[in-house]
C-alpha cells in the first residue's frame, strides 16, 4: 500500500505534518465533526464539490447494482436521488435531486464515495468500528446490520473509548511497515435498538437523515478517544454463537488464523467488489494479507436469545481482554 | 403441466420461495443432499454452503451489490434497489456457470418505484413451498413465541412483515397468506408448487418433482432421491439442531424443527380461530386442493 498525501509526495518533510490524514478534503459541504481532521480550506488532496454526474459511465469495466467503474472513475447511485463520481483519487463530484437534504449527501459522501476514493489512492478501507486504547486500535466488523457500532457503543462505557463509526482507513505505518494505522472520519450512529442497547437511550441525539422512515441518529458516546489515527492491533468478527438449543448460551472469543482469518478479513473490506474492480483480485488478496500480518483476528460469537443480557456480558469480556496489559 | 427449465442467459435465479413455516428449510434440505450426492448427510448448518445462492433480503449481498450500506438507506429506498442486486447476482454467476438458489419469503410484490421485486430477467424459475395454513399460524406462533391469536392475525394481514429485532435482514413484506399465494401463482416466470403435506407423503417423489422441474441431472435416479430425502429427513435435521443449535434460529431452548408433521392446528387453534383462517383463505386453499371438509373442529 502506498499511502504519502500529495503535500508529503511533493517532498514536504514529515516532520511538518504531524498527525496528518491519509489525504486531505476541500468540500463544498460540512462532512461533519468527525471528518474535521482531515478538512482542509486550500491545497487539498481531495475535492469533494457538486457538480455534473452523468447518469451512466460508457462501456463500464464492471457495473452493479448501484455502481459502476470505467476507466479510473466510480460512479455510485444510491437510492435517495444522489449521484457520486469519484475519480481518480482526487475528486468526489455529487448530483442530487432537488430538496436533497445536505445531510443525505453527507452520509453518502462518507460512506460511499470516500472509501472508493480510498481505493483509487491505494489504501484500504474497512467496513468497520472500533475503540482506542491508548494508540492501540481495536476493530469490530460484522455482515451489515449485525451491531458493529452498538458494541463500540457500549465498550466506551466501559474504558474503552470510542474511536470510529463504520469506516476505517488503513494505511502502512511510517515508522514501521509492517504496522498498520488507521484513521476514522466519521461520528457514532446508532438506531432505536441500539441506543437501547448500548445503555444510550435518553442521550441526546440528532437525525443522520431527514428522510421518512431512516432511524439512526448521531449520538455522543459515553468516553471518546482524542485520537483521529492509531496502530491498528485487533480485528474481531462479531457474530451470531450457534448454541444447541438444550444447553446453555454462552460468549465466544477465539483467535482464528490462516484461511478462516482471511476470510474474515475479506467480509470486513469496505466495497469489496469496488475494490476487485479497481485493483483487481490479486492486489485486493495482497492488501488483506497485509491486514492479516499486522493484526490479530478474533471471532466474538454473541448469543442472540435475550440479547440485551449477552451484549452486555459479551462487553465486559471484550473490554476486560482489551484493557489487560497484555492486550496486544 | 410447467415444463422444466435450465437457466438461460442472464436468467440464474431460482427462487426458493414460500410463506414462512412452510416447509422452506426442509427443501432446502431435500434440494441440498440431492445436489451433493454425498454418501452422509449435509449437515442443516450447511446447507446454505451446498446451495449456492444467498437469502433474498440478505444485507450483506445488498451491500456487495450496490456499495452502499443499507442501513444508511430507508426500506423503500433499498427495495428500490433490490432488482438490480439480483440482476447483478445473476449476471456474476454466469462466469461461474451456476445457477443459484436464493430463499425468499417475500410477496411477489413490486418496489416502490413500481418495479418488479423479482425481476424476470434474472430469474429462471421458482419452486414455490405451501403448507396448510392452519398449520402455518400454529408453527409461526411457536417460531415467534406469540400466542395463537396474533399468528392467526398475522397470517390475514395484507402488509405483514416478518423479521426479528436480533436478526437483521432487508424488510420482507410476505402480507396475507392468501395474496402471498396467489402472487407466485401468478408470476411471470415458471414456478413449480409443491405442497408440504405432499412432501410429507413421498418425499422422493416430491423432490424428483422439483428436480425434474429444474432440469437438474439424476432427476430419474431414484435411488439417488431416496437417499436425499432419508439424508433430509426430519429426524437427522432435528438431530443437528439438538447435537449444534441451527444456525437461522438462535433461541435457547427452542427448537425450529419442531414437530414436522402435518395437522398440528387441531391441538392449538380454537375453533373461532380455524373458522377465521378458512373463512378468509378457504378459497385458495380449495384451489390447492386442501378440502375445507377437514377444517371445521
Amino acid at each position: 500500500m502506498t499511502t504519502p498525501t500529495d503535500s508529503q509526495a511533493a517532498g514536504k518533510p514529515e516532520a511538518d505534518v504531524p498527525d496528518a490524514p491519509p489525504f486531505t478534503i476541500d468540500a463544498d459541504i460540512d462532512l461533519g465533526w468527525g471528518a474535521a481532521p482531515w478538512v482542509r480550506s486550500y491545497g487539498a488532496d481531495v475535492t469533494v464539490r457538486r457538480g455534473d454526474v452523468p447518469d451512466a459511465l460508457a462501456s463500464p469495466e464492471a457495473e452493479e447494482a448501484a455502481w459502476a467503474c470505467a476507466r479510473g472513475r466510480l460512479l455510485f447511485r444510491p437510492p435517495c436521488g444522489l449521484r457520486l463520481l469519484v475519480e481518480g483519487g482526487k475528486r468526489v463530484l455529487w448530483a442530487a435531486r432537488p430538496g436533497l437534504a445536505e445531510a443525505d449527501v453527507r452520509l453518502f459522501v462518507l460512506q460511499t464515495a470516500l472509501p472508493a476514493l480510498a481505493v483509487q489512492r491505494g489504501l484500504l478501507a474497512l467496513r468497520a468500528s472500533a475503540v482506542a486504547v491508548g494508540h492501540d486500535v481495536h476493530s469490530f466488523v460484522a455482515d451489515s446490520c449485525w451491531g458493529k457500532s452498538t458494541l463500540a457503543a457500549a465498550l466506551s462505557g466501559r474504558g474503552c473509548p470510542f474511536f470510529a463509526d463504520s469506516v476505517l482507513i488503513v494505511v502502512p505505518n511510517r515508522e514501521n511497515g509492517s504496522e498498520l494505522d488507521c484513521w476514522r472520519y466519521d461520528d457514532l450512529r446508532l438506531g432505536p435498538r441500539g441506543l437501547a442497547a448500548a445503555g444510550l437511550a435518553d442521550a441526546e441525539r440528532r437525525p443522520v437523515r431527514e428522510a421518512e422512515g431512516y432511524e439512526k441518529f448521531h449520538v455522543e458516546p459515553p468516553a471518546r478517544s482524542p485520537r483521529t489515527s492509531g496502530l491498528l492491533r485487533t480485528v474481531h468478527r462479531v457474530e451470531p454463537k450457534i448454541c444447541p438449543p438444550d444447553e446453555e448460551d454462552r460468549l465466544e472469543i477465539k483467535r482464528v488464523a490462516g484461511s478462516e482469518m482471511m476470510r474474515i478479513l475479506w467480509t470486513a473490506v469496505c466495497q469489496p467488489l469496488v475494490y476487485v474492480a479497481a485493483l483487481g483480485e490479486e492486489e485486493t488478496f495482497r492488501r488483506v494479507a497485509a491486514l492479516a500480518r499486522a493484526t490479530k483476528v478474533y471471532r466474538f460469537g454473541l448469543p442472540l436469545s435475550n440479547d440485551a443480557r449477552w451484549l452486555s456480558q459479551g462487553v465486559d469480556a471484550v473490554a476486560g481482554r482489551l484493557l489487560a496489559p497484555d492486550a496486544t | 403441466m410447467i415444463q422444466s427449465r435450465r437457466a438461460v442467459d442472464g436468467r440464474r435465479i431460482v427462487w426458493l420461495a414460500g410463506y414462512v413455516r412452510s416447509g422452506t428449510t426442509w427443501r432446502s434440505a431435500l434440494l441440498a443432499n440431492f445436489l451433493a450426492a454425498r454418501t452422509e448427510p449435509v449437515a442443516v448448518n450447511d446447507i446454505q454452503e451446498v446451495l449456492p445462492g444467498r437469502p433474498s433480503s440478505d444485507p450483506g449481498v445488498f451491500e456487495r451489490r450496490t456499495g452502499v450500506v443499507p442501513s444508511d438507506c430507508t426500506p423503500d429506498e433499498a427495495d428500490t434497489l433490490r432488482p438490480g442486486v439480483y440482476r447483478a447476482l445473476a449476471a456474476a454467476s454466469r462466469h461461474s456457470g451456476q445457477v443459484l438458489y436464493c430463499p425468499a419469503h417475500e410477496a411477489l410484490l413490486d418496489t416502490p418505484a413500481g418495479e418488479p421485486m423479482f425481476p424476470n430477467d434474472a430469474t429462471c424459475g421458482a419452486l414455490y413451498a405451501v403448507r396448510n395454513p392452519l398449520d402455518v399460524a400454529v408453527s409461526w406462533a411457536f417460531y415467534l413465541d406469540i400466542d395463537f391469536e396474533s399468528a392467526v392475525d398475522n397470517l390475514c394481514n395484507p402488509s405483514h412483515q416478518i423479521g426479528r429485532p436480533e436478526w437483521p435482514r432487508l424488510r420482507e413484506v410476505v402480507g396475507d397468506w392468501s395474496s402471498h399465494v396467489e402472487g407466485w401463482q401468478s408470476a411471470p416466470f415458471p414456478v413449480l408448487t409443491v405442497r408440504y403435506e405432499d412432501m410429507l407423503a413421498d418425499p422422493a417423489g416430491e423432490l424428483g418433482r422439483m428436480a425434474r422441474f429444474l432440469g437438474l441431472d439424476g432427476a430419474a435416479d431414484r435411488a439417488r432421491l431416496r437417499r436425499a430425502a432419508d439424508f433430509a429427513g426430519f429426524d437427522n435435521l432435528a438431530g443437528d439442531e439438538k447435537r449444534e443449535g441451527y444456525r437461522n434460529y438462535l433461541r435457547q431452548g427452542r427448537r425450529f424443527f419442531r414437530s414436522g408433521k402435518a395437522g398440528g392446528w387441531r391441538q392449538h387453534l380454537t375453533a373461532a380461530q380455524a373458522r377465521r383462517l378458512v373463512d378468509v383463505h378457504g378459497q385458495v386453499m380449495t384451489a390447492l386442493g386442501y378440502d375445507l371438509g377437514d377444517y371445521v373442529p
